[in-house]
């Protein structure tokens, strides 16, 4: 059941993304986390998503949507802002991660607070310096909407908008937001080929970043922590917040580098606006704590010119077809199809 | 295809027919007053309590006869809140007739609950029953304040919840009863014991405390016999 659920989510995705993609052949992916059968991808439902991720609606004063934070040119990260910012002007203590691929992710924010894609638009609606409002809130706003009880109702069958369904609709449209046609990827099935330069930074990235930038997802989900300074304002302990045990102490997720062309500034707190910048903290900057991850204790060696190579392999990642897909916009053709409030 | 449907039908509501409700009603007392239709509570001249919120959860109710499980009702998530009082009491269908002497339910979500997603009905998050910045349901809430004459107020809001370990809030509860009218009252004295109200109390995440303080409410369900 399971199984053929899944086989259907990747069908709908290929049918999404014009040319052939990687997804045609899910074997050299790993099985998602996302439980499909509690929620099966449906277009309509995928629809509807869409219009709430792009609505301010589900903000307090109707000012920030999801899209404020998380837009699509840059892989639907906070594009240029190192700490997103929300409602009234007002700044959050995270960079926004890139959103992609997060049917495989096990659990979600830089701390792994939540845990389960469906549960995740809570926390920006619930935030007082995010969108500032509440889930009862905005059911109740959503119930008041010609647009919107149409837009259930195509869903659902049912014209009265819930929590659950509301929860629901923006995972469906969250889970179609697959990366999986970069360069890296048509080299891996044999259409294209690395340059010199760009194999010779695969080698050494395999070598040095692999362990938590794991192939094919380029994370391996896990809390490591990278050797980063503690940023003196902020002070944040990442995984410890959750777990409250002082051995997670400044542990964060290992993010994708998935389009991380795109997606600048880096790392939790947005420190590092160039891939120049992370390359030398990954051979000059890392601080020595009781909690590094193990492989980094021994200092990473690499040349100016191996810097390069692995920033040129990294580029290979950056899927053009994902961040340009018109299924993933402003759903403008939907909203004019349905009725105006 | 209609014909079996008829039948079906018949056959059930045969079977159906011994279907048996039992009643449970839920209070809360302090200072062995109830609390149901007036949250405020004048302890003394000088001392007000009031109690804005009291909601929490129950689930997996299950009839036992002499320790030995004769039913477990399906589904059976409960948000008590005391500001519903409709909500205070459940009407459980047993689809048979069963004789029991005690019922074990819980106080709170199961961890498998918590880690399912978005959820409808009495799961919905809208009840605001569920954390936003870090996912899991609360499994009892309790806001207020006391009034002390001539000093500021001071509030308490009382958050109470965890699926995991070691903050695993989640609590059984084990009544012996003999009617089909089951009365409970939670004691809030011993709980309000455990903690100081001269001071604001505000727990909203999983913590040890947490966990403590909802296995002093547990063991302080009490049954009401019908005198
Ligand atoms: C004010 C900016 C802001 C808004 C608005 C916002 N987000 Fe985010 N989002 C963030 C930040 C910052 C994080 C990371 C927070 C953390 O880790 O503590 C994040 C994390 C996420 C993640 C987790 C990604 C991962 O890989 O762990 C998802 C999914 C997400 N947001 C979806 C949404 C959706 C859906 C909405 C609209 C309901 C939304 N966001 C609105 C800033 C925002
Ligand atoms: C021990 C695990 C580990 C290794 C090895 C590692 N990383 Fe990372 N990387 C992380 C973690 C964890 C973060 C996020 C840290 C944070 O923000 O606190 C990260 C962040 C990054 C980012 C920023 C991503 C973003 O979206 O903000 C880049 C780029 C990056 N790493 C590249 C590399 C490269 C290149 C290598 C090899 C030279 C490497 N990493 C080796 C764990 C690792």
């Amino acid at each position: 059941m399971n199984k053929y659920l899944y086989i259907l989510f990747f069908l709908f995705i290929t049918a999404f993304t014009t040319r052939e993609s990687n997804l045609s052949n899910p074997s050299l992916w790993p099985k998602p986390t996302y439980d499909f059968s509690k929620n099966p991808i449906e277009k309509n439902k995928v629809n509807l998503g869409r219009v709430l991720f792009y609505d301010p609606i589900l903000s307090e004063n109707n000012s920030i949507s999801c899209e404020s934070c998380h837009s699509p040119y840059s892989a639907f990260t906070h594009i240029d802002h190192a700490l997103s910012h929300g409602i009234y002007d007002s700044i959050g203590t995270r960079n926004s991660p890139a959103l992609m691929n997060l049917a495989w992710k096990k659990s979600f924010m830089w701390d792994g607070a939540i845990n389960n894609l469906d549960m995740q638009a809570l926390a920006p609606i619930s935030h007082p310096l995010e969108m500032g409002s509440s889930i009862k809130n905005v059911v109740i706003k959503l119930q008041a909407s010609k647009k919107y009880r149409q837009l259930y109702f195509h869903a659902y069958g049912d014209s009265i908008p819930t929590g659950e369904k509301t929860l629901k609709a923006i995972s469906q449209f969250l889970l179609t937001l697959v990366s999986a046609n970069s360069k890296y990827d048509k080299v891996m099935s044999g259409t294209e080929q690395f340059s010199v330069q760009e194999k010779n930074g695969y080698a050494l990235f395999q070598k040095n970043c692999s362990s938590c930038h794991r192939e094919p997802l380029f994370t391996n989900d896990e809390f490591v922590n990278n050797g980063l300074l503690e940023n003196p304002i902020l002070k944040d302990k990442g995984r410890m917040h959750i777990s409250l045990d002082s051995t997670d102490a400044f542990k964060f997720k290992t993010p994708t580098l998935r389009n991380i062309e795109y997606t600048f500034p880096y790392m939790h707190d947005g420190r590092f606006k160039k891939l120049s910048e992370v390359m030398n903290h990954y051979t000059t900057g890392i601080i020595q704590s009781k909690t590094l991850a193990p492989e980094l204790n021994e200092k990473i060696q690499l040349t100016e010119n191996e810097k390069v190579d692995i920033i040129s392999f990294l580029l290979t990642l950056s899927d053009k077809e994902f961040v340009f897909n018109s299924n993933h916009t402003y759903p403008k053709e939907i909203i004019s199809s349905v009725a105006k409030d | 295809m209609k014909k079996y449907c008829v039948l079906l039908a018949l056959l059930l509501s045969h079977t159906w027919s011994d279907a048996q409700r039992v009643n449970i009603s839920f209070n809360a007392t302090l200072d062995g007053k109830e609390l149901l239709h007036d949250l405020v509570l004048v302890k003394n001249e000088r001392d007000t309590l009031q109690i804005n919120q009291l909601k929490f959860y129950i689930s997996k109710i299950q009839f036992l006869k002499d320790d030995e499980l004769v039913f477990t009702a399906l589904n059976s998530y409960h948000l008590i809140d005391f500001s519903l009082p409709a909500s205070t009491s459940l009407s459980i269908k047993t689809f048979r007739s069963i004789s029991y002497n005690s019922i074990r339910f819980y106080l709170g979500i199961d961890s498998l609950t918590n880690v399912s997603g978005a959820l409808g009905g009495e799961l919905d998050p809208t009840h605001g029953m569920y954390w936003t910045w870090q996912s899991g349901y609360i499994n009892f809430k309790m806001e207020g304040q006391v009034n002390r004459k001539d000093e500021p107020s001071k509030e308490f809001q009382f958050h109470l919840g965890g699926y995991q370990q070691p903050f695993n809030a989640l609590q059984k509860v084990e009544l012996d009863v003999s009617d089909e009218d089951i009365k409970l009252a939670l004691n809030l004295n011993p709980f309000l014991k455990l903690i100081n109200l001269s001071f604001d109390h505000h727990i909203m995440s999983p913590s040890t405390k947490a966990v403590e303080l909802s296995e002093m409410l547990a063991k302080n369900f009490k049954v009401k016999t019908n005198e």
